[in-house]
């Protein structure tokens, strides 16, 4: 099963974001940032829109899947 | 000035559904071992219920529930699906069991401690899915 890449910590460090203010630039909770950081949850296509909407990039940019 | 609602997690909140489920059912419990209950089963229900409403009432009247979170939405389904399978065993274990083995079962008190059962549960396993580690729960 393909596995979820995610460069959301880096683009939140390049920003100089906290968790808490990116989770509530996109209205979800500190804790999904973080299991999204770690790659352990899978993000809907609208929270990923979101967050790359917060970045000012694209989502594959931020997500991808590794095989 | 807007007032701010504080937040309630979720978490919390399945917290009380689960003791407020379980209750009833450990008085239940208590009260059938002692062989002298004083309070009969609707009432211990309705107190359950009470309780329930209260609660619901002082938390959207004072806190904002993080419901709509996604997370919280995949753990809860999670949480339906496992417990929708264990209540489907234990009604169709209870089936065989009263049909080939034990019958007598008090259907009602097997109908409502399988739904306050249920109930807790279904709490109780999405707090397990939903609670961050500590490690998880520092900023980085």
């Amino acid at each position: 099963m393909p596995e979820l890449k995610t460069k959301l910590k880096e683009y939140r460090a390049k920003h100089d974001m906290k968790q808490g203010e990116l989770a509530e630039l996109v209205g979800v909770r500190r804790e999904t940032i973080i299991r999204l950081e770690k790659g352990l949850y899978n993000p809907s296509l609208k929270l990923a829109m979101d967050i790359a909407k917060v970045f000012g990039t694209t989502v594959e940019e931020i997500f991808s899947f590794e095989e | 000035m807007e007032k701010t609602k504080k937040k309630f997690s979720y978490n919390n909140f399945h917290s009380l559904i689960f003791c407020t489920a379980l209750s009833p059912i450990i008085a239940y419990v208590f009260f059938t071992v002692k062989g002298k209950g004083e309070l009969d089963k609707l009432s211990i229900l309705i107190g359950a219920v009470a309780f329930a409403v209260v609660q619901a009432f002082v938390q959207s009247r004072f806190y904002t529930l993080e419901k709509k979170d996604e997370m919280v939405q995949y753990n809860l389904a999670k949480a339906n699906r496992i417990t929708l399978c264990i209540v489907l065993t234990v009604l169709f274990i209870a089936v065989l069991v009263n049909d080939y083995l034990f019958k007598g079962f008090v259907c009602s008190d097997f109908c409502w401690i399988t739904v306050m059962g249920a109930i807790a549960l279904r709490s109780f396993l999405f707090m397990m899915f939903d609670a961050p580690s500590a490690k998880d729960t520092e900023e980085e």
